[in-house]
């Protein structure tokens, strides 16, 4: 990770702490390229399918977003966002083998890798989702999984988009929770 | 699902994000301090030789030494909140060498004669059992606001968390007890503290994963 792209994460992510979401969207953008490379890499690494390298992406954002507020502003954004990803790792490979000891590369050493079909997969996700009560599973499946826009989401559920907000905002610290505790795999 | 359509759903979300960990921790101690300072004054009441106290002897000492386990305490869980910088545990040795030199001070200083009777004190159980209870509000709030924070190691974070409590309630419980011998302190209070960490730890272990 360079310099430039250390300064570029900063002025982004400062943009998303205060409310720009064209901002934000552009660094958590970037960002899941980085995280795509790095758990791949790590992955591959620890004997794993590359394949789950976008579960991990996935959760690592949620966590980021639910957690944002815990980067310290006159620190770097690279290490706080290594130490995060790094965590989910571990967390969703001890999820699956029962198995934390991996060596993690650090983010210096990553290739991007930007995402060819849309990053497909999160299986783990859709699960979480599942698992949400009521209107908010069905927000988060309208907005996930089918791409809707939250206003057309507000006029379906006849809610204000004020409320859709509110409950995608639970929703995706109810997500970030989960992630938190082990979930019994379906297959 | 896409990753694509989570970032888009992601970035619908920001809202402006939560203060930082530090600026909640303050204003949850801000709730959390006064509770225990008000069962102080109830409950046990400060020493009625405080003020003469302070001036002279190892009062003012030990107080200071109390002040300075709660702002390691704060160091340290404030570091563990979060990912990016890693602890600085050796606040830890620091500490430890502090109390030991207090220790060996109080030996020097006043003699080595008696020095078991100045260890025992007059209030050993009664200062490891208050100083947990003093501790408990600014824990319970540490830990609350942990539950939003990111801790890497959780059961470290809430030993943290504890260390600062338990300084919080040493300091509290220092106002009242009239047992001031650098050896006591450095056995019981620390033995009181270590309680408080050990709940920090097993609270963190429990409520601090994410």
């Amino acid at each position: 990770m360079t310099l430039a792209r250390e300064a570029e994460w900063k002025r982004l992510l400062l943009g998303g702490l205060s409310g720009n979401e064209a901002s934000y969207r552009e660094f958590l953008r970037d960002v899941s390229s980085y995280l795509r490379g790095w758990a791949q890499a790590s992955l591959k690494r620890a004997g794993r399918s590359p394949a789950e390298a976008e579960d991990i992406v996935q959760e690592t954002l949620i966590a980021v977003h639910t957690r944002r507020h815990t980067w310290d502003k006159a620190q770097p954004v690279g290490p706080w966002l290594h130490g995060v990803a790094r965590h989910k790792l571990i967390d969703s490979l001890r999820r699956r083998t029962g198995h934390d000891h991996l060596s993690v590369d650090e983010f210096a050493e990553v290739i991007p890798a930007p995402q060819r079909d849309g990053g497909l997969a999160g299986q783990d996700v859709l699960r979480m989702v599942a698992s949400l009560p009521g209107r908010q599973a069905a927000i988060v499946q309208a907005l996930f999984v089918d791409g809707q826009r939250t206003c057309d989401i507000a006029a379906e559920l006849k809610m204000s988009e004020g409320a859709v907000r509110v409950a995608l905002h639970r929703a995706l610290k109810q997500l970030a929770a989960t992630f938190g505790k082990d979930v019994p795999d379906e297959d | 699902m896409k990753t694509e359509d989570l970032i888009d759903a992601l970035s619908r979300d920001a809202v402006p994000a939560l203060p930082t960990v530090g600026r909640r921790l303050v204003r949850t101690m801000a709730i959390a301090a006064p509770i225990s300072l008000a069962l102080t004054l109830a409950v046990l009441g400060i020493r009625e030789d405080a003020v003469m106290a302070l001036g002279e002897g190892w009062f003012g000492f030990k107080l200071v030494l109390m002040a300075l386990v709660t702002a390691c305490g704060w160091m340290l869980l404030k570091a563990s909140s979060r990912p990016g910088r890693p602890a600085p545990l050796w606040l830890l040795a620091l500490m430890a060498a502090v109390f030991a030199a207090a220790a060996l001070a109080d030996v020097i200083v006043m003699g080595a004669a008696d020095w078991q009777e100045r260890l025992v004190g007059d209030n050993a159980l009664r200062c490891l059992v208050t100083i947990p209870l003093l501790a408990a509000a600014p824990l319970a709030g540490a830990i609350h606001v942990l539950r939003d924070s990111a801790p890497l190691r959780p059961g470290l974070a809430g030993a943290a968390a504890g260390l600062f409590a338990g300084g919080v309630g040493a300091v509290l419980y220092g106002l009242h007890c009239t047992d001031d011998s650098p050896l006591f302190v450095a056995a019981w209070y620390v033995a009181g503290i270590m309680l408080v960490v050990g709940a920090g730890a097993a609270a963190g272990r429990r409520w601090l994963v994410w």
